[in-house]
């Protein structure tokens, strides 16, 4: 790689990202001076990553290790835009049905072969393959049909109009793999990673490390900067928060809300606390007794004081919410009063739907994370005096995930935030939802986001964007009492870690130690 | 009465004796002394130090402690007392049973019983709730289950002592049934040992079931439940140790008294040192 060509990519990556980011920009080049190279950074996760292949990945720990061996065509900003990764460029015809992605030259994977066209179409082939099982792949949009413009181009084309298709490729599984491994080996993935990621996986032991070491091929000069990544598991976040302040670990990218304040008041450690659209919702299966009844679930969230559940659930680290996926973080966000709590209304509106006598219910709340139960407990107590008589059922993650998560009438769900509202709207909320657990199937809704999904215009999308959160305030698919920040500490010697609000994107290829 | 006499004249006995029944007191009567609902928050004095209106102080949802310990009593002792019962008693006919039919029967219960005490209580008491599901309930039965091998052992050891005795020779040359020289010969004079270990147990099984709650399989939040309420003050530790302090206290309290109470209770039932 050289220096001319690296210095047109930043350009164009310049003008990819637009006018919004020249400040930033220009402050990083200032920064590039002090950038101390070298060295290994030890970070502590208590959720084990358990699946390598980055096609098949689903939890923040997974992503973070695929996006550490893998790249995609885009990656997330901070500011929930796309930028360039193996994409250094990127437009779209007028109705936002075609568009062409210019790919970088001179990327290689681990196994020494360059990063073709081909490559891309393979990957994404097999990722909208139903046969992949790839999770939450109905969130890379539309695409009808993926293919190559002659070496270093690729054409991606959608049913529908699909404005925020670059961002959308941001999705953790949207990696890029060789044609060859996906074709003869895609299961060896599970086990050895080929990919063309600022790092290359040293070792792996499942429940204990992963240690990653650096890609001297990588196709941005001079990053990553850290020559080795020491990535441990806890078993839970009390034992990373202690290794944390006994400097055994130089960065948590999850700190619970209980720990937040003793870490941050560490010696030699900084707290760092992100406004994030990540949230607890109460789900409610809309198709059984008693849900499938409006005026039951009206009744429910009258039962909730959502700034009490900021406070004690999220420790005050938090916004509440009103029942609607998005928050202020989004772009979209359309304000509205927060509902308040009313427990006297709670209980009319049960008396009208058929319960005078209140409904007795179990509401199921896996044990990670820990406010999970919290908010279940909370939710008990507050429901109490509307006509509620609800159970808790706790149980650990692994039997949650398999026999409640998707199936459960009433649980307690946990979502990071999403890049836009179209993309968490479609994991969750509309009819063909990657995760459509609430069963809402709203018609009216599904038309609404399909329409911003397939609009450009700005005020257009705010608009609509505005009436699917009234439509989701008023007929209430899930209770979404309260948002999280995003909490995280490093040392004070860990540089250039910038926390991304979707939760699930990390940088780490930027992240420098100062000596 | 004897009994009752000769264990207050012990001084381990008495003292166990004297936690025991405050306990039973307690447990029994834990919901009307509460002196606060259990489950009622309190926003405004979240993580409170003790003081005249929470003597225990609170935990972090405001909630009075002391009335949670009172009223946890219940559950916990009580569902102890009966994963105890239940392993004593189904320990018991099973090692009386077999000690005193021997032979095959004997081998075949006993290799049973061998191959189950390898297996740790606890792990056991683990996989018969992943069986069953976790609840209170559940978790007795698991304990239960877990404790009757070792119970069995004990019975077994003391029939075949009785067994060889006169009284049961002259019982079965009467012609008795099987179920009745169990019953009413053998299983009296072989029940001094058994109350011992059972009333050891008691503690074992308080801190079993509270290991249980801790690891999220038995009693379900917010029961106030000693062990569940130490698992979730555990997140609250470095703010406020009450939470964590006023459980864990009960737990060691009760293992003390029901262990004293045993020890006691082995020297004034055994016949060598009695007088």
């Amino acid at each position: 790689m050289t220096f001319t060509l690296d210095r047109r990519s930043f350009l164009r990556t310049a003008a990819a990202s637009g006018a919004l980011v020249t400040l930033p920009g220009l402050a990083s080049i200032a920064r590039a001076q002090d950038i101390q190279p070298g060295g290994t950074l030890r970070l502590a996760l208590n959720i084990t990553p358990s699946v390598l292949n980055p096609m098949l990945v689903r939890l923040n720990s997974e992503y973070l290790l695929a996006e550490l061996l893998y790249s995609g065509l885009t990656m997330l900003g901070a500011d929930m835009t796309a930028q360039p990764d193996l994409a250094t460029e990127w437009s779209a015809n007028d109705d936002a049905t075609e568009w062409h992605f210019t790919l970088r030259q001179g990327a290689t994977f681990s196994n020494g072969a360059p990063v073709t066209t081909a490559d891309v179409v393979a990957s994404f082939t097999k990722l909208l393959d139903p046969a992949t099982a790839a999770p939450g792949s109905r969130n890379l949009g539309p695409i009808s049909e993926v293919v190559a413009d002659g070496e270093t181009g690729v054409i991606f084309r959608t049913s529908t109009p699909y404005a925020d298709l670059p961002v959308a490729l941001t999705y953790p599984t949207a990696k890029i793999l060789p044609a060859s491994v996906i074709e003869n080996d895609f299961d060896s993935l599970g086990t050895t990673p080929v990919g063309s990621g600022p790092f290359r996986l040293k070792e792996f032991v499942a429940d204990d490390r992963a240690v990653v070491e650096k890609n001297p091929d990588y196709y941005i000069e001079g990053q990553p900067y850290l020559d080795e990544i020491v990535v441990r598991t806890f078993p839970d976040a009390a034992g990373a928060a202690a290794a944390m302040l006994a400097g055994e670990v130089d960065l948590l990218t999850e700190v619970q809300p209980t720990d937040y304040k003793r870490i941050a008041d560490g010696k030699g450690v900084t707290g760092m606390r992100t406004p994030s659209g990540r949230f607890l919702d109460v789900v409610m299966d809309c198709t059984v007794e008693p849900f499938n009844n409006p005026k039951v679930r009206e009744a429910l969230s009258y039962c909730v004081d959502r700034q009490a559940m900021v406070d004690m659930v999220a420790e005050g680290f938090g916004t509440p919410g009103n029942d609607t996926p998005v928050n202020a973080a989004y772009k979209y966000y359309a304000d509205a009063p927060l509902k308040a709590y009313d427990p006297e209304k709670s209980k009319a509106l049960l008396a009208e739907a058929g319960y005078p006598d209140g409904i007795q219910i179990e509401l199921v709340a896996s044990v990670k994370p820990d406010y999970r139960a919290a908010m279940a407990v909370v939710l008990r107590e507050m429901a109490k005096p509307g006509g509620w008589d609800i159970t808790v059922q706790t149980m650990d993650h692994p039997t949650y995930l398999d026999q409640v998560w998707k199936k459960g009438k009433f649980y307690v769900g946990y979502y990071n935030m999403q890049p836009t509202e179209g993309a968490i709207f479609n994991l969750l909320f509309t009819s063909d939802a990657s995760w459509n657990e609430t069963r809402w199937n709203n018609a009216e809704f599904d038309k609404l986001v399909a329409e911003a999904d397939a609009t450009t215009d700005t005020d257009k999308r705010a608009e609509l964007y505005a009436k699917t959160q009234e439509l989701m305030r008023t007929d209430i698919p899930a209770l979404v009492p309260c948002f999280f920040d995003l909490l995280g500490a490093r040392g004070d010697h860990v540089q250039g870690y910038e926390q991304s609000p979707r939760g699930a994107t990390f940088a780490l290829h930027k992240v420098w130690l100062s000596k | 009465m004897s009994t009752l006499r000769a264990l207050l004249k012990n001084p381990q006995g008495a003292l166990g004796l004297v936690i025991v029944t405050a306990l039973l007191v307690i447990a029994i009567l834990g919901p009307s002394l509460a002196p606060n609902d259990p489950e009622a928050f309190n926003f405004g004095s979240r993580f409170a130090a003790p003081s005249a209106q929470f003597p225990l102080g609170t935990d972090w949802y405001g909630r009075d402690l002391l009335s949670r310990v009172l009223v946890g009593a219940r559950s916990t002792v009580l569902l102890a007392l009966l994963a105890t019962l239940i392993g004593t008693v189904a320990g018991a006919v099973i090692g009386v049973v077999s000690g005193y039919l021997g032979g095959l029967a004997d081998e075949m219960l006993m290799r049973v019983t061998d191959a189950l005490m390898a297996i740790p209580s606890l792990l056991f008491a683990l996989m018969i709730l992943a069986v069953l599901g976790s609840s209170a309930i559940n978790a007795v039965l698991a304990i239960g289950i877990a404790f009757t091998p070792g119970m069995a052992r004990i019975a077994r050891s003391v029939t075949l002592q009785v067994r060889s005795l006169d009284y049961v020779s002259a019982a079965r040359a009467r012609g008795e049934s099987l179920i009745w020289i169990v019953l009413a010969e053998i299983l009296p004079n072989t029940i001094a040992p058994v109350i011992v270990e059972g009333t050891i147990r008691v503690a074992f099984a308080i801190m079993t079931l509270a290991t249980l709650s801790f690891l999220g399989l038995g009693a379900q939040p917010p029961a106030p439940e000693w062990g569940l309420m130490i698992a979730e003050a555990r997140t609250h530790l470095f703010r406020s140790p009450w939470p964590v302090i006023a459980p864990g206290v009960a737990i060691a309290l009760v293992a003390i008294g029901f262990n004293l109470l045993g020890d006691g209770l082995r020297d004034v039932l055994n016949p060598k040192t009695a007088e």
